[in-house]
């Protein structure tokens, strides 16, 4: 009981980068997942938006799995080896899983590249939570393809999404990542001078677009989360911020992070925890 | 044309042949479906009222809704967009869009389907 009061306590606690600061090490840069002791999905695709850009710019990098046992079955049974392997990048999570073991991961580590693979996964997360919740997986829909169609039209990079169900806390949390342009230099055009600045005024629902329509995907998502007790954390280069509702509380960030990472956190409607155990 | 090859669901009563007609397939998002579905309406539609059928809707996005209403009553000046079995998620979504864009005295939603647990 108290391994469930403990986890429900940080369902909503900002993810926080400490240790996974991208290190140039003997003529490499090293992303050092080693010491972390609890990884959520936003760890998972900031390590593979990381690797993507690496590969992308042709820059060497090794990615150190976490120590853990149960958080380095993890990574790897939400298929983080599996993606650095695509990248080519040198790891050492695991990449075979027990298929048994991933009945709660909802979506693992699955590139976006584009509109239709934004809607694809999606529907592919929807469906699973369907059974559980008509309102959970309709709400996660709208978020899911909200933040993934958001990379394919403003980063400008390929973006990387991840779910998990936590069944102990009765929760959904899901992370979309890219290591694209950054809320930033995106919103530099409406006076956004700092990542702080930038932040907020996403939330708000700034575009650089002028079209009145825009800008609505990340306040609506919060919206939507809010109503079934959730929230949502965003980061982009060294701001961050745990939104709820009307309430903002900035995060401290010790590794700023190059582009644009959301995770949300939703509750199954009518669930609440439970005693199954599970790891991560 | 990816977005395109989402599009299977057509007009097919002498209804919906007269009155332009969108039919929405089980799940929409994103401004380019959204842009897709509207060019498979011909001519000029202003004035017209327009019809979307959200009957095999399961689930819409915000800016899926926000893209039909603008596409429809702004950039193609239609008299009004009448929607009938929305989802009550989409409908809120096309509500909002519409304030937003200021027509929403030319949207009417009608039989909204009620939220499900």
């Amino acid at each position: 009981m108290e391994r469930v009061e403990r986890r429900g306590t940080r369902l909503h606690a900002a993810p926080g980068f400490s240790g996974m600061a991208c290190r140039a090490a003997r003529g490499l840069h090293v992303l050092d997942l080693s010491t972390r002791s609890w990884v959520d999905p936003a760890h998972l695709v900031a390590a593979a938006s990381v690797a993507h850009a690496h590969a992308v710019a042709d820059v060497p990098l090794r990615v150190l799995s976490p120590r853990g046992a149960d958080q380095h079955r993890y990574a790897g049974r939400m298929h983080l080896g599996r993606v650095l392997d695509a990248l080519g990048v040198e790891h050492d999570v695991p990449t075979s899983v027990r298929e048994l073991d991933r009945r709660e991961d909802l979506l693992e580590v699955r590139p976006v590249r584009s509109e239709d693979d934004a809607r694809a996964l999606a529907e592919l997360v929807a469906a699973k939570v369907r059974p559980e919740s008509c309102l959970a997986s309709d709400v996660l829909y709208s978020c899911v393809v909200e933040m993934a169609l958001n990379v394919a039209d403003h980063a400008g990079a390929v973006g990387y999404v991840a779910a998990q169900t936590l069944p102990q806390v009765g929760a959904i949390k899901f992370a979309v990542a890219d290591a694209g342009a950054g809320l930033q230099a995106t919103l530099s055009v409406r006076g956004a001078t700092t990542d702080g600045e930038a932040v907020q005024m996403a939330l708000s629902g700034r575009s650089r677009l002028d079209d009145p329509g825009r800008g609505t995907g990340l306040p609506t998502t919060l919206r939507e989360l809010t109503a079934l007790e959730g929230s949502m954390f965003l980061l982009s280069g060294t701001a961050a911020v745990t939104a709820a509702g009307a309430r903002r509380l900035p995060d401290p960030v010790d590794v700023p992070f190059p582009g644009t990472l959301v995770q949300g956190v939703l509750r199954l409607p009518g669930r609440r925890p439970g005693a199954v155990a599970t790891e991560g | 044309m990816a977005a395109r090859s989402r599009l299977t669901a057509v007009p097919t009563s002498d209804r919906e042949r007269k009155m332009p007609t969108v039919v929405l397939p089980s799940m929409v998002a994103g401004r380019d479906l959204a842009d897709a579905l509207v060019e498979r309406i011909p001519g000029d539609l202003t004035a017209t009222e327009v019809a979307v059928d959200c009957r095999r809707l399961v689930s819409g996005s915000p800016s899926f809704a926000a893209q039909l209403v603008w596409r429809v009553l702004v950039d193609r000046r239609a008299g009004s967009l009448a929607v009938t079995h929305a989802p009550a998620a989409f409908a809120a979504y096309l509500e909002q869009a519409a304030t937003r864009l200021e027509v929403a005295d030319r949207l009417r939603i009608r039989a909204k389907a009620p939220v499900g647990t």
